[in-house]
């Protein structure tokens, strides 16, 4: 046959054809659904297919029909920065991870494509049922852009096993002193005697991972910008932090180890190469998914504190759901995320699934979460409720990803410099950087023509 | 670094020394081919982690880096439960799809969007080559000059566009946009502008419209570029994964890069079943290059030699 663009266009040609019957077919089932009455957009394949579970439930009390998709987060920002930019309609309800929160609402507050849920809060007693610190994670200049899906505190997992063979008690590790002490005395070694260690201590970004870093950052009780969105970050508490993170995790002292993600993460869990990890909530199930046959070697205890009786927790991520401002028919919206937030099924089959307590402390009497995990063999719910009322506050800011980034500059820069430095020097060096980034986020933030007056410098 | 490490760099200095010295020894060139095993293997060993990693059970994914040792092998360390897992039937909102539809989604998409850009690209490489007109030179600068505009910047002016025409959900939002693209523009315009002029000359005189001239004269002698193109861009829409995110809503729409990722995400990852995944989408267009692979090599190679 004669076909005078050629083999491959015309292979090209033979495989559209065949892809389009074949997708043809396939639709054809779907050909008559009706268009939905709300439009609901979520980045967590655990979130979608619980609420799958339930939303038919939903849809039958509220005659509605609810059309959900899923979307990878990173495809989420994208998408939500465009129907922002391009000033189009918001689905009427969506839900993103906490990292995103600043930039979405950015610009007159009466621009922001999400209803401030204050009244609504209020008007059903929830305000007052969320974990500390849960709604200013949503807040901007006094408006409650979200509901908190979860509390994600943070406690440190540790290798049961070696502890014991150690003798080490968990329950002694009270600060971050003792720790760093039991840890260059009894944990971190060169077990082969070749020169190389081949245990550390914990798992500690060498770079100063900035999701890391940001769990002592909280710890601390630092908030790197105030509930004004204005910058905190010349400051001699994250100053000496910074020193004493570049302590752990460089030269020959360093008790730490950059174990990463995944994989990574994993072989040196499993391989005796690091022994404590920081583990919020949902990072709980991820060692249970990626280490099934570590089942019983883990345990959980708070994080030492900064000093003797201080703050023993953290958290790392969070998800809010949101009602857009343009949406149809906001009440259903709203009625859908109440359903969503409180419903005991839900609350239960989600914990399960994900290992994440509720930001309601009404809810956390359920009984699913003192049941004891097969996998951590203690009652996984009940140990995170116990430090759950501790967790930090975090003042949101567009800025906050910036900030976290430079710190870890910081962090680069003093690795560089260190060895001309003395401790002091090193501490007036980190100073000096984390004054000029102060600076600059400030000329950024002065540079926004669209800060409402509370919000001005 | 441990004797293993020592011996590896000390072989690597000995058999790089061989083909510095470039003599055409037996040893010389046993060097040239133990080292580039050597990087063959370095090359390929993620291709192989990928493979390896589809066909572990889940539950020893991470406890080893290739395979389990052989006195491990078993069913339970080593079975099709990824494969099982990504090919067994998924239940959305919508209804219940086979991870087939995906694949399927995906090779229309690409092939639909490869074959767009052949078509206007080579016309209007064809028309630059070609035809002269006033403007022409300005125009092309223009063409050229919107190369230079980061595709993300786009994005928001093009989901505008995309709702105004009420194009959201649709397929008309990924390849109506990408229809056309410079880079193909230019290559088209340099591959017609070495066709001698006389030969479309002669066809007008055999009485060939301007259609039929740039079908069955310009596209026949540009062959090689057309595989080279189409390689190109059969890639890029085959990886494709903002735009399908952004302008696609319905899960049985979506395209496979963007399924995959729905395994690893915030809360939980499923990496065996992704990298299964990962492992299939790979597999059309590998067969795709190896059943073209002597028309793709020949538009790679085109222009290689000065004439």
């Amino acid at each position: 046959m004669y076909f005078p663009p050629g083999k491959v266009i015309l292979t090209l040609v033979v495989m559209v054809a065949v892809a389009a019957g074949y997708i043809g077919v396939q639709r054809a089932q779907f050909a008559a659904t009706p268009p939905p009455d709300l439009h609901f957009l979520v980045f967590s394949r655990a979130h979608y297919e619980r609420y799958r579970a339930v939303l038919p439930e939903f849809e039958a009390e509220e005659g509605v029909r609810v059309h959900m998709t899923l979307l990878n987060w990173n495809s989420l920002r994208n998408r939500l920065q465009a129907i922002r930019i391009a000033g189009l309609p918001m689905p009427d309800l969506v839900e993103f991870e906490r990292s995103q929160f600043g930039a979405l609402v950015r610009g007159p507050l009466d621009l922001v494509p999400f209803e401030p849920l204050n009244e609504r809060l209020e008007a059903t007693g929830l305000i007052d049922q969320f974990a500390p610190g849960r709604l200013e994670l949503w807040t901007r200049a006094g408006r409650h852009f979200g509901v908190p899906k979860d509390v994600h505190p943070v406690m440190l997992a540790y290798r049961r096993d070696i502890l014991a063979e150690l003798g080490i008690d968990p329950a002694e590790l009270t600060t971050w002193e003792r720790f760093v002490a039991v840890a260059r005395e009894k944990i971190v070694a060169d077990l082969t005697g070749n020169g190389i260690i081949d245990r550390y201590a914990i798992d500690m970004s060498l770079t100063g991972n900035p999701e890391l870093t940001q769990i002592l950052i909280a710890q601390r009780g630092i908030d790197l910008f105030d509930a004004r969105g204005r910058p905190l970050m010349h400051n001699a508490d994250l100053a000496d932090l910074i020193v004493w993170y570049h302590e752990q995790t460089t030269g020959a002292n360093r008790i730490s180890f950059p174990a990463g993600w995944g994989q990574n993460l994993a072989q040196a869990l499993t391989s005796d190469l690091v022994v404590f990890i920081m583990v919020p909530d949902w990072r709980t199930r991820q060692i249970e998914m990626d280490m099934p046959g570590m089942a019983g070697k883990f345990g959980l205890m708070a994080l030492p504190a900064w000093e003797e009786g201080g703050g023993r927790t953290s958290t790392f991520g969070g998800t809010g759901m949101f009602i857009s401002r343009q949406s149809e028919n906001p009440e259903m919206a709203w009625r859908l995320a109440e359903f969503l937030a409180l419903d005991e099924t839900l609350l239960e089959s989600s914990f399960r699934r994900t290992n994440i307590i509720p930001p309601f402390a009404g809810a956390w009497d359920l009984p699913v979460f003192d049941q004891v995990n097969a996998f951590w063999q203690e009652p996984l719910g009940r140990r995170f409720i116990e430090v759950a009322g501790d967790v930090p506050v975090i003042h949101p800011s567009p800025f906050y990803g910036l900030a976290l980034d430079r710190i870890a500059n910081v962090l680069a820069r003093l690795r560089r410099h260190a060895r001309h430095l003395d401790a002091e020097a090193r501490f007036d060096f980190v100073m000096e950087e984390l004054g000029v980034i102060q600076s600059d986020i400030e000329q950024l933030i002065e540079r926004d023509r669209f800060l409402s007056e509370e919000e001005r410098l | 670094m441990n004797l293993l490490h020592v011996a590896l760099l000390l072989l690597l200095a000995i058999l790089m020394g061989l083909v510095l010295a470039g003599r055409a020894t037996a040893a010389a060139n046993l060097a040239r081919r133990s080292v580039l095993i050597i990087v063959s293997c370095l090359i390929l060993s993620p291709f192989v982690w990928l493979v390896f990693a589809t066909f572990k059970d889940p539950s020893v994914l991470n406890e080893y880096v290739f395979l389990p040792p052989f006195a491990e092998w078993s069913a339970e360390t080593i079975n099709l439960s990824n494969l099982r897992t990504l090919l067994a039937p998924q239940e959305t909102v919508h209804g219940t799809y086979s991870f087939f539809l995906y694949i399927f989604n995906s090779v229309f998409l690409a092939t639909a969007q490869t074959l767009l850009q052949v078509t206007f690209c080579s016309m209007a490489g064809f028309a630059f080559a070609v035809y002269s007109f006033r403007g022409r030179q300005a125009l092309f600068l223009l063409v050229l000059g919107s190369m230079m505009i980061p595709p993300i910047l786009l994005l928001a002016p093009v989901y505008r566009m995309v709702v105004n025409f009420g194009w959201m959900d649709t397929y008309f939002a990924l390849l109506v946009p990408g229809a056309v693209g410079a880079y193909g523009i230019f290559l088209y315009r340099q591959a017609m502008m070495r066709v001698p002029k006389e030969l479309f000359d002669a066809a007008r005189i055999d009485g060939a419209s301007e259609l039929r001239i740039w079908y069955e004269i310009a596209l026949p002698l540009v062959r090689p570029i057309t595989g080279a193109f189409c390689l190109v861009v059969f890639l890029n829409a085959w990886n494709s994964f903002i735009a399908p995110n952004v302008f696609l809503q319905s899960t049985y729409k979506m395209p496979l890069p963007v399924i995959l990722q729905h395994f690893v995400g915030q809360y939980e990852n499923q990496y065996g079943v992704f990298l299964a995944g990962t492992f299939l989408a790979i597999l059309p267009p590998a067969c795709l290059f190896f059943y073209l692979q002597r028309e793709f090599i020949l538009g790679l190679t085109s222009g290689g030699v000065k004439e």
